[in-house]
């Protein structure tokens, strides 16, 4: 009984792991790794601890705020201060690998899914 | 008779016939005995002796009838004085050859008295000798210093009278010698006849004087003076009743020599006629004076160290002199003199030389010698002038013909004279250049003065002629005293002066200051002035001065040109509209017919006037431009200027200028008027007003740098029908009513036309100085509204879109080849501004579209343009923009939009904002009702020159779009059918989709849509995707089947670029497995969790840009 009970259990587990997408499989990452500046494909991106961030290129700086559920980074980008209007834009990275020093990720909005990386500053 | 009478009477007549003759016989007797020349010889050596101091010899005496008779004479023959001084170089001091005179023996017999009848004289010899030591021959009849003997007084002995038939004495020499003077003189072969009585009260003779030479001379240490006369002769009738003396006197002189040191002058065939001539001369002297005469000489020559003059003929004569008293009159005086020569040599050799081939001179008269009365007339007549001056400098004068007619009166103290100067023709030539080519010229001088002339008056008449041109001129004033001169003065012309003749009379040596000018026409002069001539130098009173040209035609260095039909210049000081005592004020009036200027340089410019008239006071001549008053006023019925292609004309033109000093700066007020303005640029511009106002105030503030601020204008103008020909259409200025000055610019009215499309726009705009002098911040509030506007054509008028392509095109390919075409970079909005613009738009065309009350607020705020809430509305939606674009400077160039479309149909919307197919192409699939709202900010492309100015720098693009939508059709395309028969829909499902709503988001260049779920019958998908922003538009989408009769869910991707997609569909669609089947179903996980909460982040934050309209209304003037 016991013995069935338990193989019930993982053939449950499996189960719920690939239908439900369980996040049981997904790294959690650390957000103080995230935290600081990284540059990336001409943007320096600053992620600040209070979840606030920035990120800049050529001068042109957007300010955002992020937050880190598991392996998924949310940047809620806003619009810029000298508009009046209200704009919201997210971009949704899938942290691949993290560590002090590089990031790397790809947009889940991206059907390539092509890898971008993130160096630390 | 009886024979016996007359034998007594024979015998009778014998007897007292020899009784006769013995007693005359007896009585010849007795005077032979008594009368006997040695008796009367003896007599008269006795009486020489008697009574000559000097030592004197006589012939004989004796008694003659030879030429005395029938007089019986006296005659002394043979009387020698003899000179005993010793100096003297003279033996004889005196001698006469025969002395004769008669007596009337019948007066002498019966009443005692001597009457001398005749006197004859030959040859008398005289001379007198002065020593070195002054002593003399003379010296022996006793001199000066001895005592007079007292006349003897009457001792009743016989009286001596003349009653002179005949006196004459002939062959007179005499000499005088003075060694002490150096006096030399002599006359030779002198003879005097004279006839006639001669007594105390009465005279009545003729003379007659010849004398073949006389000669004097003085040479000392100090004088050397001589004088030569030869054959003299003088004949008088003269006559003295009482004390009435009347006289004719001829002269003969052949030849008269005078020296003087290196002065020789000689006169030649000298003849003095004097005819007529009565005086009195009583116990008061010489009474008046009263005679004809008539000189004539046939040459006269004069030299002197340095000149020489001679005559030829001269002739002088007068009617009638009179000297009476203190008064003298003439009457027909002339004096003719011909071949007059004159010849000057100066120290270093220079010679001057004169001639005049006929003098004739006249004058009539009369005037007191002490000139306190004066009436004389004087004509000079000159023939044939020249006068050569040689040197360095040569002058030669030639004129043939000179007269000069003075008439001179002087009486209580007042002169007056006039003179006229005339002469047909004068050449002179100095230093070889001919400044006086033959003129004619003339002068009148009407002068009015006093003995002192202390005052003059010059009178009207007075004129200078010269070469047919006349001015005249008058004066009268004042000489001397604390002024030179004071009074006034007029100068006039009463013919206009011809231009060209003016300035041939410009000696060719002075011409060339009028190089690079050329002047002709008629200038007219009539110039008033009243002043004086102080020490500290000229005070004038008043002037006026007025300039009449007509058919001028002028030009400087053939860059400037002038010409008029007439103008005239009237200047007057002081001014009589600027009235101010304590300053210099003047009026200047121009006025022309017509004026035509122009100026030609690189640039042309004319310029043409038609009835101008312009005049201009000025008070506070002498000061600074900014201390004066100034009034001008021009009137001018038309003025048109032209410069290259650009032309303008206005019509009856009036403009006023009032400029004055105010708190130590200049203040102006200037009021313009006109009926019509016309203007062009070639031929592509061309504008018309109708009749304008301006009335303008400025006040010069020279502390200010910028202009409008140095001089702070206010200006209010009203222009009504003004025309712009520069597009297809012409623009109406229908109204145009504004009050401009710095602090307020208030547009009072203005309506445009512009096709069928009207503006009208009112308003204030504020702080114009403050912002020009960056002190201030420039704010205000305008209204445009319009009744109907129509931007089709509008936007038409500015060229067609195939033209403006084209241009785009060239321009980019003329960057691309390096060279810099641009001329229109990007709009910059200035900073220091706060302006609004209310819009209200009552009707818009534009494509297809016709949109109702299209408004809203644009505003421009330290360098932020606005636009606020524009809206419309249409039968396709209503729309709400709110648009941003901020220039902090051109590299950070930013524009944000927000935009609203309400209740609109999709196509529609596509219509109306076609870009949106660009950014979501996938709307063209469907139709229907739908709200849509869109969000942008982007920064825009530094590099606007490859760009263009409004492109976005798409790295810093970002946006939101959201569609709300219900009972959308999606349109009939090969895509969708695609689509349907991959996803098994059945053949008459109607492409309704029940509702929809779509985020979509742009950032990064990408553009992503959220998954959107459509329903449509039993089917439900969700959509989702995304497209990046570039030239091929590579795109992902997807359509996932959540819901359907079958337990199928399947999704269909479509991806690549849009082109090759919709060219070949099939090779771009995957089948794979359904995406976001959860997402609208209770069992969505964390994931559709976050993607709705996104999705209606999105979808709130679109909403919540959506404003109310504002439904206030600005009040518009009527």
């Amino acid at each position: 009984m016991k013995k069935k009970l338990t193989r019930w259990s993982l053939v449950l587990a499996t189960v719920l792991f690939v239908f439900a997408g369980c996040s049981l499989l997904e790294d959690d990452y650390d957000e103080e790794m995230i935290v600081g500046s990284w540059t990336t494909s001409g943007w320096t991106y600053v992620f600040n601890e209070d979840h606030t961030g920035s990120r800049t290129q050529s001068g042109r700086t957007q300010n955002f705020t992020w937050t880190l559920d598991g392996d998924e980074l949310e940047l809620k980008i806003e619009g810029y201060e000298e508009g009046q209007t209200e704009i919201v834009t997210f971009i949704v990275y899938i942290i691949e690998e993290l560590n002090e020093t590089r990031m790397e990720v790809y947009d889940s909005a991206d059907p390539k899914k092509e890898t971008i990386v993130f160096k630390k500053k | 008779m009886k024979p016996k009478l007359k034998k007594a009477l024979k015998i009778t007549g014998i007897s007292l016939g020899s009784l006769i003759g013995f007693v005359i016989i007896l009585v010849l007797v007795v005077c032979w005995l008594v009368f006997s020349s040695s008796s009367l010889t003896k007599i008269a050596e006795k009486a020489i002796d008697k009574y000559s101091p000097a030592r004197a010899k006589i012939d004989d005496v004796d008694l003659t009838l030879v030429g005395s008779y029938p007089f019986l004479g006296f005659r002394l023959n043979g009387l020698v004085v003899y000179d005993d001084m010793e100096a003297s170089p003279y033996d004889t001091l005196a001698a006469i050859d025969k002395f004769t005179v008669t007596v009337d023996f019948k007066t002498l017999y019966q009443e005692r008295k001597i009457i001398l009848t005749n006197l004859f004289i030959d040859g008398v010899y005289a001379n007198l000798f002065t020593a070195a030591d002054g002593s003399s021959n003379l010296d022996v009849f006793g001199t000066s210093d001895e005592e007079e003997e007292e006349p003897e007084e009457d001792d009743g002995s016989m009286d001596i009278y003349a009653d002179l038939q005949k006196i004459s004495i002939g062959g007179i020499n005499a000499s005088y010698k003075d060694l002490a003077s150096g006096i030399d003189a002599g006359i030779n072969g002198l003879d005097i006849d004279l006839k006639g009585l001669l007594n105390y009260d009465s005279l009545d003779a003729k003379a007659g004087v010849k004398l073949a030479s006389v000669n004097a001379a003085i040479r000392n240490d100090s004088m050397n003076v001589g004088a030569y006369l030869k054959d003299i002769s003088l004949k008088a009738e003269l006559s003295k009743y009482n004390e009435d003396v009347a006289a004719d006197v001829t002269l003969d002189l052949k030849e008269t020599q005078a020296t003087m040191d290196d002065i020789q002058a000689c006169l030649n065939n000298l003849k003095l006629v004097l005819s007529n001539v009565n005086t009195t001369m009583g116990s008061e002297g010489l009474g008046n004076l009263m005679a004809a005469f008539r000189i004539t000489a046939s040459d006269l020559s004069y030299s002197s160290e340095g000149m020489m003059t001679q005559t030829g003929a001269i002739v002088m004569k007068a009617d009638k002199a009179v000297m009476a008293g203190d008064s003298a009159n003439v009457s027909g005086f002339t004096f003719d003199s011909r071949d007059i020569s004159l010849q000057l040599e100066d120290s270093v050799g220079t010679i001057t030389k004169a001639q005049i081939a006929k003098v004739l001179l006249g004058l009539e008269g009369a005037l007191k010698l002490d000139l306190s009365d004066v009436n004389t007339g004087l004509k000079i007549d000159v023939e044939g002038t020249t006068y050569d001056q040689g040197g360095e400098d040569p002058i030669n004068v030639i004129t043939d013909q000179l007269s000069l007619q003075a008439d001179a009166t002087i009486k209580d103290g007042d002169i007056a004279l006039n003179t006229e100067f005339n002469t047909p023709s004068i050449t002179i030539e100095m230093d070889s250049d001919l400044y006086v080519p033959g003129w004619s010229f003339g002068f009148t001088l009407p002068l009015e003065t006093n003995m002192d002339v202390t005052r003059f008056n010059v009178k009207q008449g007075a004129n200078v002629r010269i070469d047919g041109q006349q001015i005249n001129f008058n004066a009268n004033g004042t000489l001397g005293g604390q002024q030179a001169v004071a009074g006034r003065a007029r100068i006039n012309t009463p013919r206009d002066l011809d231009i060209d003749r003016l300035i041939s009379m410009i000696p060719d040596s002075f011409k060339d200051m009028l190089e690079g000018i050329d002047v002709h026409g008629f200038v007219g002069l009539d110039i008033n002035v009243k002043g004086a001539m102080a020490d500290a130098g000229p005070v004038l009173d008043n002037a006026t001065a007025k300039i009449s040209l007509k058919n001028l035609d002028a030009s400087m260095n053939d860059s400037l040109k002038a010409a008029s039909g007439k103008l005239s210049l009237e200047a007057t000081y002081p001014s009589r509209v600027a009235v101010d005592r304590k300053r210099q004020t003047a009026d200047v009036a121009i006025t022309a017919t017509d004026l035509d200027l122009s100026m030609i340089d690189s640039t042309t410019i004319n310029a043409a006037i038609e009835n101008l008239n312009l005049s201009a006071s000025v008070a506070g001549l002498d000061e600074d431009v900014d201390k004066m008053n100034v009034l001008v006023d021009l009137r001018a019925a038309r003025i048109d200027g032209e410069m290259d292609t650009i032309s303008g004309s206005l019509s009856n033109t009036a403009i006023s200028l009032n400029m004055a000093p105010a708190d130590g700066t200049i203040a102006m007020k200037a009021d313009v008027g006109f009926d019509e303005l016309a203007a062009a640029m070639g031929s592509a511009l061309s504008a018309t007003i109708g009749a304008t106002k301006l009335s303008a105030l400025a006040q010069y503030d020279s502390t200010k740098t910028e202009i409008l601020n140095q001089w702070n204008p206010q200006i209010k103008m009203i222009l009504k029908d003004g025309q712009v020909d520069m597009l297809a259409s012409p623009i109406c200025l229908k109204t145009l009513d504004f009050d401009f000055s710095l602090g307020r610019f208030n547009i009072n009215d203005c309506r445009a036309e512009i096709d069928d499309s009207d503006i009208q726009l009112w308003g204030d705009i504020y702080n114009i100085g403050e912002f020009l002098d960056g002190k201030g911040l420039l704010t205000g509030e305008l209204s445009l509204e319009s009744d109907h506007m129509n931007l089709n054509r509008l936007m038409a008028l500015t060229g067609d879109e195939e033209e403006n392509t084209e241009a785009t095109e060239q321009a980019v390919q003329e960057i691309e080849e390096g060279q810099d075409t641009i001329t229109t970079g990007p709009i910059m909005i200035p900073k220091g501004i706060d302006l609004t613009l209310y819009t209200n738009l009552s009707e818009v065309e534009f494509n297809d579209h016709t949109f109702n009350n299209v408004g809203g607020d644009i505003s421009i705020k330290d360098g932020v343009m606005i636009l606020q809430e524009l809206g419309f509305s249409s039968k396709a939606a209503e729309m709400q923009l709110t648009a941003i674009y901020r220039t902090p400077n051109v590299q950070d160039r930013f524009m944000e939009l927000d935009f609203h479309l309400l209740d609109i149909e999709i196509d529609e919307l596509i219509d109306i904002v076609p870009s949106v197919d660009s950014i979501m192409p996938m709307l063209k699939a469907f139709s229907g009702k739908a709200q849509f709202h869109f969000a942008a900010q982007t920064y825009l492309e530094p590099d606007y020159v490859t760009y263009g100015p409004l492109y976005p720098q798409m790295f810093t693009l970002m946006s939101n779009a959201v569609i709300e939508g219900a009972n959308l059709q999606v349109l009939d395309c090969e895509m969708f059918d695609e689509i349907k028969r991959k996803l098994l829909m059945s053949k008459d499902a109607k492409p309704i989709i029940d509702s929809l709503d779509v985020e979509i988001q742009v950032l990064d260049g990408k553009v992503d849509v959220y998954p959107t779920r459509i329903k449509m019958d039993r089917y439900e998908a969700i959509l989702s995707g995304r497209h990046n922003i570039d030239a091929g538009l590579n795109c992902s989408y997807n359509i996932s089947l959540v819901k359907c009769p079958l337990p199928i869910r399947l999704g269909v991707t479509i991806s690549g670029p849009l082109e090759e997609i919709a060219q070949f569909p099939v090779r771009h669609v995957k089948v794979g497995r359904a995406q976001y089947d959860k997402l609208y179903s209770p069992e969505k996980g964390k994931a559709e969790e976050a993607i709705m909460r996104r999705k209606n982040a999105i979808l709130e934050a679109g909403r919540a840009n959506v404003r109310p309209r504002s439904s206030a209304k600005h009040v518009k003037p009527e």
